[in-house]
């Protein structure tokens, strides 16, 4: 028992090492990928723990426009404290990680906003279309922030979702 | 004269990992791991629907679509509950009260093995469902509960122990459990403070300074007043890089690691506040007062006595 346990920690740091040091994200087209994603499963063992090393100073903002039967219109934004409908300040952080997915992955950016759009249109019966569009800025620096630069957002995204 | 011989090395290295320990620090793990699993479980129960429905907010063929061919999703437990005429619906709320039926009986410390898998297996299904919606918050509850489920941590204060079915005695078991929870979190941080390293913004104070203003973060303050005194996220971003990337040496320091813990919660007291990351704050404060915290406890204990006056006669 002795041996199989040390045989798992030498696995389990040898793994964490790899991964510490950025090897995994080298193999990711490889068949060793497989056993990465297995070891993710298990404990998220392949995470390289890097919070906040990407662009913090990039601001999503979303906007959906609902367009009603009675040809009124419903705008709601994130940007004047639109959020998603939540009970909780912890299930509106979630959505931090989907406008950041939503705007880098252009595979699935139709795919995920017209996944929202169809849970708005649920939300909102009297809505029969809704035009999603994502703003986007980069906020500015220190040092540009005390030179009075401000920025504002532009439109970086749109789509148009109709209920059937 | 130096000699290097591997045996001695390694009867070192397992001197290290296998000297037996108390379970008490796994008690307070397994303790306090699941009881903060089932408050965080609590306050999303209102928007559990929203998450894991059908037709939520990813529903279910797409967040399937995003997943692993092999990872079990909401969708194949409903299917299973739909075998005994469960609805839907209702599927989705079966499932949250055995993850938190499974998590009360892991705090209990009852069956603490068995339920510990289902617990973690549950919280698979559950990062799987909601592929683009984890963080790092469910990441650290993973990793807890995976190792709540291989850890011996019902050996402390347990109903296992009074029912008799598992020994509260020192094992080498515990001590390996204990070392590997505090190398895990010396990796994390490592590898968390050698990321920041590499990026030029957390020098200059320019990250905490996007942080702190972020319109996403909700922060108690406004805090748009730091640009007028730049040192001030200057030097909090100089002090985290220097509290992570070193917490893997500091943690390791009789004494010095009491210092260390007290930043590490300051660090993340700072990210609760300043971000409203307050879960995420509090799973990493728990992860390491878990892995470091008993050691702390006995460095304070073993406070040196203040010298006293000798009086000559």
């Amino acid at each position: 028992m002795k041996y199989l346990i040390r045989t798992l920690l030498v696995v389990h740091f040898c793994f964490l090492t790899l991964a510490l040091f950025q090897v995994l994200g080298k193999l990711e087209r490889t068949n060793f990928s497989y056993f990465t994603a297995v070891m993710n499963d298990l404990y998220f063992g392949d995470w390289s723990f890097g919070f906040f090393s990407q662009k913090v100073g990039s601001v999503a903002f979303e906007r959906y426009t609902l367009h009603k039967w009675d040809r009124s219109q419903e705008i709601l934004d994130t940007q004047k404290g639109f959020r998603y409908f939540t009970h909780a300040h912890e299930s509106y952080n979630r959505f931090y990680g989907l406008s950041v997915y939503i705007r880098q992955d252009t595979t699935y950016q139709d795919l995920l906003s017209h996944t929202v759009a169809v849970r708005m249109l649920n939300q909102k019966r009297e809505a029969v279309k809704v035009d999603v569009s994502l703003l986007g800025m980069q906020n500015p620096s220190l040092r540009d922030w005390k030179a009075g630069k401000r920025s504002q957002p532009k439109e970086v995204y749109f789509a148009e979702f109709a209920a059937q | 004269m130096f000699s290097f011989s591997f045996n001695a090395l390694l009867s070192r290295i397992t001197a290290f990992f296998e000297t037996p320990q108390s379970p008490a620090p796994l008690g307070f793990f397994r303790i306090a791991i699941s009881l903060f699993c089932i408050v965080q479980a609590l306050l999303w129960l209102p928007d559990w629907e929203a998450f894991l429905g059908k037709y939520g907010w990813i529903q279910w063929e797409i967040s399937r679509a995003l997943n692993n061919p092999w990872e079990v999703h909401i969708e194949h437990i409903s299917q299973l509950l739909g075998w005994f005429g469960i609805s839907e619906e209702n599927s989705i709320y079966v499932f949250f009260w055995v993850y938190v039926g499974a998590l009360g009986l892991v705090t209990l410390g009852l069956l603490t093995r068995i339920f510990a898998i289902v617990a973690w297996f549950l919280h698979i299904v559950i990062m799987a469902s909601i592929p683009t919606f984890f963080y790092g918050l469910d990441i650290f509850i993973h990793i807890a509960l995976f190792y709540l489920m291989v850890f011996p941590v019902s050996k402390a204060w347990s109903l296992d122990v009074k029912l008799g079915l598992v020994s509260p005695e020192a094992t080498w078991g515990a001590g390996v459990a204990i070392r590997v929870l505090q190398l895990h979190m010396c990796f994390a941080y490592l590898s968390a403070g050698v990321g920041k390293i590499w990026n030029y913004e957390w020098w200059n104070g320019d990250i905490l300074w996007y942080s702190m203003t972020h319109p996403f973060f909700k922060s108690l303050l406004d805090m748009h007043w730091v640009a007028d005194y730049p040192f001030i996220p200057m030097f909090l971003g100089w002090w985290t890089l220097f509290i992570e990337t070193l917490y893997g040496i500091g943690m390791w320091i009789p004494r010095v690691r009491v210092f260390w813990l007290f930043n590490m919660i300051a660090l993340h007291a700072g990210i609760a506040v300043f971000l409203g990351l307050w879960l995420f704050a509090g799973i990493m404060i728990l992860l390491s007062v878990s892995a470091f915290g008993h050691e702390c406890l006995r460095d304070l204990k073993k406070r040196p006595k203040p010298i006293q006056k000798r009086s000559v006669a």
